[in-house]
């Protein structure tokens, strides 16, 4: 069975091609191409989830691609454990929907074809990484992933700020990348081999220790913090919203951004043989989850608060992976994919009908847009993590771990962060849904193609929390050894967290549906904070500064330098290229008598040299 | 050991040859009287005058000709000895035989097909 | 006697050879379909045949082994491609079919005996049968200047190398007192190096690099591959190419492997001078089929590594790039015979804006050119990769260093067609796209085919190759 899995990445790839090779000629059909290719993916996935959940040990099936001389072997192969099949569930299920979505969103869209591919190309490009049994396969699919986002994020490229948030993307994981990349190599370097599972067993056998262990580890984590959006790389992914709005939903629930939490999951060993690299991973996590919480409290662009929100819990996820919860953090991811999913298409469905971002600009449209508004409500309450939605048990089991690690002042701070994720997320539903309706705009509910994959990811959004358990088990097996599961039954934590969730409920509900307290007057009172977490802390800002002076100054002078020494010497190099390849040329003279002459004139050279060398040859010639 | 005293003969031999040649041409050119006249001059001091190059085109229909030959001289090559052991050979040989002469005359139906026996 | 039944393949080639002859010689015009109908059912039943018969010997001359299989298969299917291209060759060129394709399959057969000899006679004869119906192929056209003078500086340098080549041989003779390769070992342990050993292993070592077009031999290369037509070219680069190599591991794995400490140093001097002067004429060249000899000179400068690399790695390397090679080359070749037939032209300004009229030809010679550089993941780089490797675990780290440079080197050149194609505005009155008959567009699915299989999974072949070396290296 599982040398079929290959067939679960190569379906939308093939919808991939053929959409991309029929061009305009297939705009109608593509949407249908591209969806029922990853519908067959996702039955399939789904047999595979349940014949793991029956066994899931680990299975494996490797072909050789390059052997070198040594014994250091480049494989293309399959990695199917739990980890795997769930992700693969995640990525296709979410795929499905988004593409089924998209097909009402963007019926009116000129590039519908181009549309399609991507997205397929971008599955794709998931479902590689994800199935991907070596870091080398990993790293091509990540890129891979890089690639298509880039293409998706800048899908409107005629609009200015799409291009560029494309070019961001692309550039700021680039750096992330970069120290994945040497990280890999490192790894290959010492341990001979890139095959996760050998590399798995490698650090759990003590050969990653000390020093070496924490430099992969935390050169493979950079590349995790360029993807998911860690701090201080998280600026791409706000401005990712500028692609078509169910993009953002695939890139923020499923695709691109789940890439470096999978990859933290996938070498987690590597992670654990290093108590530093842990330590940094915890709070690199912890500290994203609260910076970027803070910020989604003032933003105005509906899609920017959802954005913020996702890095937000991306950082309780890393959080939770630094604390040794593999199973929180993975479960996190799942039931974010479907809750972050579902908020982001919903946003997208008032989008589509208010043709604005500005949450302003909308209001009281419950009562237009049933549907989307009862959604969105779910997915907000499952996101703030009350029972019995699926993000109260994700976020408890992250709390859990913290404390399980002992961390307490990551605990404080998970808890604080779970009351801004409620203040944000309720302040968004109200501002959107309550209030006066906004008589401008027009606002209607959004066809069904669109409205039933906002029902189907409430359900999950609802009921995925209640296996918590079952999964718990499930998740765990793919770290190999049968790890015992233990918790401190604190009751207080959950309490803690529901206090934190009630008041930041509160306090939204009191300001932006009461109103009883004035939002104005609060942001007189703290401007100064305001205007910090309106601009984002300045992150942006300053690096724009460092960008244009610092590197600015420094890069005049090595741009003298690449001009003048570097370009020189290439040019300087081609030149000679050049002028010996017109000295050779001259050499073929034309002339018949000159090739014989070079033919015999070789062979005489040979025959001197081969005396030269053969003195024992020279004493028999007298 | 053996094979140092053939090679030396034979550099021996190389040297003594030459020099002879050289001293010949040496010797005569030392003792010669130089006195050129235009006659003298002339490739043959005798018979037809030299008109014209040296290079004369030839028909290419002479070398047509002459492999269409070849492919009968072969065949009498091979064909003679195989005829002097035939009773010894038998069969198979001879269906050998007979197969090489189909080849060849496979090869003589094609030069007389694309006219190579014509002469124009 | 009893065994000809190994020799089946070669025989129902020359069948399919006189067949070819006697309908052309009977048929009218009209029917010159069945020509290349006939041939391709030939060439692919000698296919079949060449994987039914058993391995084994015919008499001490002929040797039918994996090595001889798997050679015959990449030449059989250079020569099918050929044929494909060839498929009007008498409308493009006005020169007539029948015989056009009697020569090829001839030349085809002498590949089969070089790939399965191994006695020193039947290899010349060999030698031979498959360069003279080249040097013929070559002059096919002769209105055309180009390919009469190329032609016969085809002619005198394959006399020269052939003579020399046969020198060498009668020197080992009489040295040895044997023309069977398998023999020469035990007669060669007993003379030992002496002189006329030496000599004889030169010119053999010249004759071959003549054939494998090594420098300073391969000055007919860039003339001949210019002249020809331009499928001959393509088949000069691919079958004659692995002909030539074929001949040199039959000849001094099994001849002269006492002797390798000599000719693997000759070898490493001559593949570190012939890609290096290869890639740098390459550069200047305007026109596509001389860039392209060039470059060919260029890979043969590379595979000869494999020589030097004498073991099941080096070898086996040696056959994978071989079949590598097959498919760059013979898709680059296609496609410049696409644009010839619609230009008239294989200059390079033929090139500009190529994407823009035909974006399939113009991926395809990215493809084609890309894998001849050595780019992943097509099939040129796995080539490179595992020579490379072979060479280096030889120890040979100066001749990989300077393959590597040549390898960069090689791809100011590919890149210089390749912005032509992509970058150059095209010429006004070139707009049109260019028309891309049935059987050329058959050849270029194939090849563009090989190029990215061997490259995303080039274990099957690889693995082949290292068994067929195994076996051919253990006797």
């Amino acid at each position: 069975m599982i040398n079929h899995a290959w067939i679960i990445p190569v379906l939308p790839l093939a919808a991939a091609v053929i959409v991309a090779l029929a061009g305009k000629r297939g705009d109608r059909l593509a949407g249908s191409i591209s969806a029922g290719a990853i519908f067959f993916s996702l039955i399939i996935s789904l047999k595979f989830f349940a014949a793991f959940l029956v066994n899931p040990a680990a299975k494996e099936v490797s072909w050789v691609w390059l052997k070198s001389a040594g014994n250091l072997t480049l494989e293309v192969g399959m990695l199917i454990d739990p980890l795997t099949v769930i992700m693969l569930v995640v990525v296709t299920f979410v795929s499905l929907m988004v593409q089924i979505y998209s097909m009402g969103y963007m019926a009116e869209d000129e590039g519908k074809a181009r549309y399609f591919a991507f997205i397929s190309l971008f599955t794709f490009s998931m479902l590689g990484l994800v199935l991907a049994n070596n870091l080398v396969m990993v790293y091509m699919f990540w890129e891979l992933v890089g690639l298509s986002s880039y293409l998706l994020i800048g899908f409107w490229y005629h609009k200015p700020e799409a291009a560029n948030a494309g070019k961001k993307a692309f550039v700021v994981t680039r750096f992330g990348d970069l120290g994945f990349l040497i990280g890999i190599l490192v790894l290959g370097y010492f341990l001979n081999t890139f095959n996760i599972i050998e590399v798995g067993t490698a650090a759990q056998t003590g050969k990653l220790t000390g020093g070496l262990g924490t430099c992969v580890a935390l050169l493979i984590f950079a590349g995790a913090v360029g993807k998911s959006a860690q701090f201080p790389l998280h600026i791409w992914l706000p401005d990712a919203m500028e692609g078509p709005t169910p993009v953002s939903a695939l890139i923020h629930a499923a695709t691109m951004v789940a890439a470096g939490v999978f990859l933290v999951a996938r070498v987690f060993p590597v992670f654990t043989a290093s108590d530093t690299a842990m330590l940094v991973v915890a709070y690199v996590g912890g500290f994203t989850a609260i910076f970027a919480a803070t910020i989604a409290c003032v933003q105005d662009d509906i899609k920017r608060i959802l954005a913020y929100s996702t890095v937000s819990q991306l950082g309780y996820m890393m959080m939770a992976l630094g604390c040794g919860g593999y199973f929180a953090g993975v479960f996190h991811l799942m039931t974010h994919a479907a809750f972050k999913a579902l908020l982001f298409l919903a946003a997208g469905s008032v989008i589509h009908a208010v043709h604005t971002n500005n949450i302003w600009e909308m209001g009281g449209l419950i009562k237009r847009m049933g549907i989307t508004g009862t959604t969105m409500l779910i997915a907000a309450v499952a996101l703030a993590g009350v029972f019995p939605f699926s993000g109260f048990f994700s976020k408890d089991a992250i709390l859990f771990a913290a404390l399980d690690a002992g961390r307490m002042d990551l605990l404080v701070l998970g808890i604080f962060t779970a009351l801004l994720t409620s203040f944000y997320i309720f302040r968004l539903f109200f501002v959107v849904f309550t209030g006066k309706p906004n008589s401008t705009q027009p606002g209607h509910e959004s066809p069904a193609v669109m409205t039933m994959p906002l029902m189907t990811l409430a359900i999950l959004s609802l009921g995925l929390g209640f296996f918590a358990a079952r999964f718990e088990h499930f998740i765990v097996a793919s770290l190999g050894a049968n790890r015992e599961i233990l918790h401190q039954h604190n009751r207080l934590v959950p309490m803690f967290a529901f206090l934190a969730v009630l008041f930041g409920f509160g306090w939204a509900y009191l300001v932006y549906f009461q109103k009883a307290i004035s939002a104005t007057l609060l942001t007189r009172k703290f401007s100064l904070l305001y205007k910090l977490l309106k601009h984002k802390y300045f992150i942006d800002e300053i690096y724009l500064f460092f960008v244009r002076y610092v590197m600015l100054v420094v890069s005049a002078g090595l741009a003298w330098f690449d001009r003048q020494v570097v370009d020189g010497a290439v040019n300087g190099v081609a030149w000679l290229c050049r002028r010996m390849g017109a000295g050779i040329r001259r050499l073929q003279v034309g002339r018949l008598q000159a090739y014989i002459f070079a033919f015999v004139l070789g062979l005489i050279v040979l025959a001197v040299s081969l005396l030269v060398t053969h003195p024992d040859v020279m004493a028999i010639i007298p | 050991m053996e094979q140092i005293g053939s090679y030396t003969t034979i550099f021996i031999a190389l040297g003594v040859g030459v020099f002879c040649l050289a001293a010949g041409i040496f010797v005569s050119w030392l003792v010669r009287p130089m006195n050129p006249t235009p006659l003298k001059m002339e490739p043959y001091e005798c018979g037809e005058p030299a008109i014209g190059p040296a290079r004369v085109k030839f028909r290419t229909s002479f070398y047509l000709f002459a492999l269409v030959f070849v492919i009968f001289d072969v065949e009498v090559v091979f064909l003679f000895p195989w005829a002097v052991v035939f009773q010894d050979l038998g069969l198979f040989a001879f269906i050998e035989m007979v197969i090489f002469i189909f080849i060849l005359l496979l090869g003589l139906a094609y030069a007389w097909r694309k006219g190579a026996l014509r002469w124009r | 006697m009893s065994n000809w039944f190994i020799l089946l393949p070669e025989i129902i080639l020359a069948f399919t050879i006189m067949l070819v002859l006697i309908v052309d010689l009977i048929s009218t015009s009209c029917q010159r379909l069945w020509l290349g109908v006939l041939s391709l059912v030939g060439i692919l039943l000698t296919v079949i045949c060449l994987w039914i018969v058993p391995s084994g010997a015919f008499g001490e001359a002929f040797l039918n082994d994996g090595l001889a299989r798997f050679i015959k298969s990449i030449v059989l299917l250079a020569l099918l491609l050929v044929v494909l291209f060839s498929w009007d060759f008498d409308k493009v060129w006005g020169r007539p079919l029948g015989e056009y394709l009697v020569l090829l399959l001839s030349s085809g057969l002498g590949i089969l005996f070089l790939a399965s000899g191994t006695e020193m006679i039947l290899l010349y004869i060999g030698l031979e049968l498959t360069t003279f119906p080249l040097v013929l192929l070559t002059a096919y056209c002769p209105a055309d200047k180009k390919s009469a003078e190329g032609g016969l500086k085809f002619l005198v340098l394959a006399a020269l190398g052939a003579a020399v080549l046969l020198f060498g041989f009668s020197l080992i003779y009489a040295a040895a007192g044997t023309t069977q390769l398998q023999a020469l070992v035990p007669a060669l342990i007993q003379t030992g190096n002496t002189p006329l050993v030496l000599m004889g292993l030169l010119c053999i070592l010249a004759g071959l690099g003549f054939k494998m077009a090594l420098v300073p031999f391969h000055m007919w290369v860039p003339d001949a591959y210019e002249g020809a037509p331009t499928a001959i070219t393509a088949f000069l680069s691919v079958a004659g190419k692995t002909a030539g190599f074929v001949l040199a591991i039959r000849i001094l794995a099994t001849g002269f492997p006492v002797q390798v400490s000599e000719w693997s140093r000759i070898f490493a001097v001559l593949a570190a001078v012939t890609m290096c002067l290869g890639n740098f004429a390459a550069i200047p060249q305007t026109n596509m089929k001389r860039l392209l000899a060039y470059s060919s000179i260029a890979q043969a400068g590379y595979i000869v590594m494999g020589l030097v690399a004498f073991q099941v790695l080096g070898l086996s390397s040696i056959l994978y790039y071989l079949t590598a090679y097959l498919f760059a080359n013979l898709a680059a070749f296609g496609v410049v015979i696409a644009v010839e037939r619609s230009s008239r032209s294989v200059e390079l300004s033929a090139y500009h804006g190529l994407a823009m009229r035909s974006p399939r030809l113009a991926l395809i010679m990215l493809l084609a050119l890309l894998s001849l550089a050595g780019i992943p993941p097509l099939a040129g780089f796995a080539a490179k990769f595992y020579l490379f490797a072979a060479v280096y675990s030889e120890g040979y780290i100066w001749l990989v260093v300077l393959a590597v440079l040549n390898s960069a080197l090689s791809l100011y050149y590919y890149l210089k067609v390749i912005r032509a194609i992509y970058i150059q505005k095209p010429a006004a009155d070139a707009v049109q796209p260019v028309t891309v008959p049935l059987a050329l567009t058959i050849v270029l699915v194939v090849t563009t085919f090989g190029i990215l299989a061997l490259g995303v999974y080039p274990s099957p072949i690889v693995d082949l190759a290292r068994e067929v070396v195994v076996l051919f290296l253990t006797p």
